[in-house]
């Protein structure tokens, strides 16, 4: 343990040099060679553990069984996807090097990489998308239906082309969608031989830079490092290790007694105190700005939620500020939307309803008084919100009570329409057309009770027709209807830290690291 | 506590005999005052807080001690000594609950099982042993699954799988006393089965009893904690020392006071509980069973 | 003796009957939809009623149980319905783990426990007896989870002298394995140690001031000797019983324990399994641990009947 001691410290001496210490950048940086937290590539240790802790758990490390978004943390390591999203949002190539929509909607073409390889030895060509896909569609007990229904049938042009003819006004989201895992590509030597098992023993099923040497379930996984990997700006440790650790305080201790390398924090509390450790110099932090909103979802059509003046008065009384220099310390930003607003579909210029006390009291009494229960998921990041707006919301005369409810129930209790609200991490699909079926048409339903207001425009600016500036304007639109309506009150964007030992790198560079469930495959250690 | 066996020195009146026994129990006397001050602190917590508990300002998080606020504030901007004042009312309730719940279950259930034997003892040793044999914070977690989120529904689960334990100790307690000689005799005699119960058995088990009760509070209240600590405990925003205690537990770094002022108070409020009972139970065999003390 | 214990081992299949059929009921009443749980971010009502079918949910409760039933006394205790692995693997991943802290916490108890009772019973009375006594009474008032928390800022945190989280098995050599076990073993056992403690102290008081031990010291029996085989036996029943308890106890106990030290062993399968309302495993799981603790009570029992004939009849 000395010797370690002693080690550490000689690498704050030399890596210090190379590396800020408070390492404070927030969003992502795109600076790639040197200064921040990330370092030069040349610098890597090539032959690096990394020990990962995360919070996220998985149960199924096959893309079509996955249950939800955190497992991708976990199998984004084993399988490439047809499509990536890079640090800003957008859409970058990974297994399609391109893609189009026909003029007129009817299909989306895909051209492929020819160099790729599965980790089995099995080719990619054109007939694995198809397979996976197909597979998706159809396999019983798939989590991709929803995904993949676009889709109506799977087309080889030849080896490496591939056309996708889709249901008519649906698809747009496809090229986005493909970058989770529905765009995963599993071996079709795999799928063959022992599809069943894949769910908890992956082995050489995927083509992406790790191969899981080890599952335990629930537990942690160990990768190694692919053999000849098609890119080679990526997997620069030659073992990775991430483990699920689900108490924040565990993770702490772990990255500070060296037991884990790096670890994600979230939540207003436990981001304070990691940062108060970053500054104490007991370990290193990346603080990185979430795309994810706490939002306050209201169900219209229950109790005193159905007056429309108790939903403006909501709006009126969150104090937007207080929230997030407040309960999150300034370590997060207000938010207005699903998405923070350099992302393409966001409306730069919708602002949150001004804070108008009165206004709000005056509403509440016109409307004869108000009593809502706010819900939010057990342990979540979200309950403290919660607890914020039962005070603000009280001060001006809304009766609130707050309920915790378990996470694998609240969500459906919400869709079922069992709940007047609740406080949630609105998480922004790749593409806001997926976006907008969860949360506002479909599932989470905030539409719901309010008539036809969004009419056609979803489905138009779902259109694969359209441009993206054209879809951009028609979302815009919609995220206005939607404040103008009160459908929903978004609150806050909140920053997360990744504590880390002074010798990781490239945390902020890591894909999808701003949606909390990045893909740690271009984790670096300095030597 | 018969009448025929005094203290040594022979006073008369029951003031005069509780000064015996805080003299001869100096701790256990210290502990009943301390107890009774946190008591008639809950009962008077709207006198004595200085804001209301659950009032936000989120401006003012982690404030360190000052006039205003004795002992700080909270993450959420919350009077801290107010929220201690108001949390001793849910910890204290909590801890009743699950104590009295074991106690009206286990303990006529241990006397009668220990006392009849036979078939009876044998079908409710195996009820008890059933419970028993249910880990207990799985059970609670399950009890809470079902009825939902709630303090004293946790603690109810808490109070069952208590039971056994006093059911156990009573009823091995009861064998015990059963054995010897005199009961025997008594019941030889004809005395009554619920008079023999009553007048020489229950007497006698009653230390092991109270050591059960005195522990089982202490366990009670740090149970609480532990609930919290699940996420199972009281619901927010209303303050216990164990969801207090879990809450600050985050945040050790950045605000350690948060941590020590429930800690301290649930470890003081436990080891009273823990120093009271013993010292019953020595004044108990003093009094009652003078011949064997000395 | 034999015949003894398998009349005790016929009346605890019912009970393990009883207990998993009122966990059945228990968790059949709570509400939310565990197919919906299941089916994931997007799920279509068909894609619900298509789990709903599978799992079996459509049938009448006393059906459903009695398949389980009949398919747990065959070692088939189904699979998860969150990754769909086989119950009894889930729980054997996680069981060495458990198992392992379970042990050394108990070892713990006893060893300390017992001592430490039987020092305060020696020395009744007087110093080293009140000392143990306030130290016990002491260990009582902390909760578990907090003396975890503690000991990892200072043992592992601070001084760096065993590791904050994590598990490593037997196999990966001695050291590694206790160095991992010693800090949450030593919250664990904090309260079934004072426990032991406490009783085993106040039975050996009690025992020690019986006659037939007066007795036996005027006889010339030497005092080792009396207190080995006299009183100990004696006092070791309300012992027995604090320890059959709280072995149930440790083991329920492991779930905020292995919270704190990140061990991957079944008490945070039983979170995650009641967060996930994966009823399978969380039956597997209560009945599972039941077993245990049924076979630990039936030694217990069998032991009374050692320590103490007259409970044979």
């Amino acid at each position: 343990m000395t010797r370690r001691a002693r080690r550490a410290a000689l690498a704050v001496a030399t890596v210090g040099l190379l590396m800020p210490l408070a390492a404070c950048g927030s969003g992502a940086t795109k600076d790639a060679d040197g200064g921040g937290p990330t370092a030069d590539p040349s610098t890597y240790d090539r032959e690096a553990t990394i020990r990962v802790g995360t919070p996220s758990p998985f149960s199924a490390l096959d893309p079509a069984k996955q249950a939800n978004i955190g497992e991708n943390t976990y199998t984004f390591l084993i399988y490439d996807s047809l499509t990536q999203m890079d640090a800003s949002y957008q859409v970058q190539p990974m297994l399609a090097t391109s893609w189009e929509f026909a003029a007129d909607g009817s299909s989306l073409t895909l051209k492929l990489r020819d160099d790729v390889t599965f980790n089995d030895g099995a080719p990619f060509d054109a007939e694995v998308v198809k397979t996976n896909i197909e597979r998706g569609k159809t396999m019983e007990g798939s989590s991709l239906v929803a995904a993949l229904a676009p889709i109506d049938q799977v087309v080889v042009e030849d080896p490496h082309t591939v056309r996708l003819d889709l249901v008519p006004g649906l698809g747009a989201d496809l090229p986005a969608t493909f970058a989770l895992n529905a765009g995963m590509m599993v071996s079709p030597k795999a799928l063959a031989e022992r599809a069943d098992e894949l769910a908890l023993d992956p082995g050489t099923a995927g083509s992406g830079p790790y191969v899981p040497v080890e599952v335990k379930t629930g537990e942690q996984v160990t990768f190694e490092r692919s053999d000849d990997y098609w890119n080679e700006d990526t997997a620069y440790a030659a073992t990775l290790v991430v483990r699920t650790v689900a108490d924040q305080a565990a993770r702490l201790n772990g990255v500070q007694t060296g037991a884990l390398d790096v670890a994600q924090i979230s939540g207003s509390a436990p981001v304070q105190e990691a940062l108060a450790l970053v500054e104490r110099g007991a370990v290193q932090g990346d603080k990185i700005a979430q795309i994810t909103p706490v939002v306050l979802m209201v169900n219209a059509e229950r109790g005193d939620l159905a007056k429309p003046e108790v939903r403006e008065a909501i709006g009126l009384a969150v104090n937007r500020t207080e929230i997030v220099e407040g309960l999150f310390s300034g370590n997060a930003s207000p938010a207005t939307q699903f998405y923070p607003e350099d992302y393409w579909a966001a409306d730069p210029d919708l602002a949150a309803p001004e804070l108008d006390i009165d206004a709000a009291k005056a509403l509440v009494e016109q409307a004869g008084g108000a009593e809502i229960t706010i819900a939010a998921a057990t342990g979540s990041t979200a309950e403290p919100v919660a607890q914020a707006l039962q005070t603000q919301l009280g001060a001006v005369g809304i009766e609130v009570d707050l309920q915790s409810i378990p996470f694998a129930q609240i969500d459906e209790m919400y869709r079922r329409g069992e709940l007047d609200a609740q406080v949630v991490n609105a998480s922004p699909a790749p593409d806001p057309a997926s976006t907008l079926t969860y949360y506002v048409t479909d599932g989470f339903a905030a539409a719901r009770g309010f008539g036809d207001v969004l009419g056609t425009l979803p489905a138009e600016a779902a259109d694969p027709t359209k441009s993206l500036d054209e879809r951009a304007a028609k979302y815009q639109e919609i995220w206005k209807v939607m404040a103008d309506n009160d459908m929903w009150t978004p609150i806050v964007r909140s920053e997360q830290v990744w504590v880390r030992s002074d010798k990781i790198a490239n945390v902020p560079n890591l894909p999808w690291v701003r949606s909390g469930f990045p893909s740690y495959r271009d984790i670096a250690m300095v030597k | 506590m018969s009448q025929t066996s005094a203290p040594s020195r022979p006073r008369s009146g029951r003031l005069g005999r509780a000064s015996a026994v805080a003299r001869r129990e100096p701790l256990a006397t210290f502990a009943l005052l301390y107890l009774i001050l946190i008591v008639l602190g809950a009962v008077l917590a709207p006198l004595l807080a200085t804001h209301d508990p659950d009032a936000q300002q989120l401006m003012q998080r982690f404030q360190p001690w000052s006039g205003e606020h004795w002992f700080g504030t909270d993450d959420y901007g919350r009077d801290v000594f107010s929220r201690l004042v108001y949390g001793s009312r849910v910890t204290l309730q909590a801890a009743l609950v699950a104590v009295g719940v074991s106690v009206l279950i286990g303990v006529p259930a241990g006397l009668l099982a220990g006392f009849r034997r036979g078939f009876l003892d044998a079908a409710l040793s195996r009820v008890f042993d059933g419970l028993m044999s249910i880990p207990g914070l799985i059970l609670a977690l399950t009890i809470v699954a079902v009825l939902g989120p709630g303090l004293t529904k946790a603690m109810t689960a808490v109070g069952l799988i208590f039971a056994p334990q006093f059911f156990r100790v009573t009823r091995a307690a009861t064998h015990e006393v059963m054995g010897e000689t005199y009961i025997e005799s008594s019941i030889a005699i004809g005395c009554a089965p619920a008079r023999v119960v009553l007048r020489h058995v229950l007497p006698n088990v009653v230390p092991a009893i109270l050591v059960q009760v005195s522990v089982a509070l202490g366990v009670a209240v740090s149970a609480e904690a532990s609930l919290s600590f699940l996420g199972l405990g009281v619901e927010a925003p209303t303050a216990s020392w164990g969801s207090m205690l879990s809450t600050a537990a985050q945040t050790m770094t950045l605000a350690p006071n948060l941590v020590w002022l429930p800690g301290l108070l649930i470890f003081t409020v436990v080891l009273s509980f823990t120093l009271l009972g013993e010292g019953i139970r020595r004044s108990l065999a003093a009094t009652g069973r003078k011949a064997v003390d000395e | 003796m034999t015949r003894y214990a398998l009349r005790r081992l016929a009346v605890a299949l019912p009970i393990l009957v009883a207990v998993t059929f009122c966990v059945f009921v228990l968790v059949d009443l709570a509400p939310g939809d565990p197919a919906a749980a299941i089916a994931g971010e997007h799920p279509t009502a068909e894609r619900i009623a298509e789990i709903r079918a599978s799992l079996g949910l459509d049938e009448p409760l006393l059906q459903r149980y009695g398949s389980w039933l009949l398919d747990a006394l065959q070692a088939n205790l189904g699979s998860s319905l969150a990754n769909g692995q086989a119950v009894t693997d889930a729980i054997g991943d996680r069981l060495p783990a458990t198992l392992s802290l379970v042990v050394v916490a108990m070892l713990i108890t006893l060893v300390v426990g017992l001592a430490a009772g039987l020092v305060a019973a020696l020395q009744h009375g007087r110093a080293a007896d009140r000392a143990i006594t306030a130290m016990a009474s002491a260990a009582i008032a902390l909760p578990p989870f907090w003396v975890a928390l503690v000991l990892v800022m200072l043992f592992s945190v601070q001084a760096r002298w065993l590791p904050a989280i994590g598990y490593q098995p037997l196999s990966a050599g001695l050291w590694p394995w206790l160095s991992h076990l010693i800090l949450p073993a030593a919250a664990l056992s904090l309260l079934p140690m004072a426990e032991v403690a406490l009783q085993f102290r106040q039975a050996m008081v009690t025992v020690l001031r019986q006659d037939y031990i007066t007795n036996a010291e005027a006889r010339g029996l030497t005092r080792p000797r009396v207190l080995g085989k006299h009183a100990a036996k004696n006092a070791a029943v309300p012992v027995t019983t604090v320890f059959a308890y709280r072995f149930a106890q440790v083991l329920g106990g492991t779930v905020a324990i292995e919270s704190v030290f990140d061990l991957p062993g079944i008490g945070r399968l039983a979170v995650t399994s009641v967060l996930n309302r994966d009823i399978p495993v969380l039956l597997g799981l209560v009945a599972f641990t039941t077993l245990i603790v049924l076979v630990i009570n039936l030694l217990v029992d069998i032991s009374y009947g050692y320590f103490n004939p007259k409970v044979r009849t």
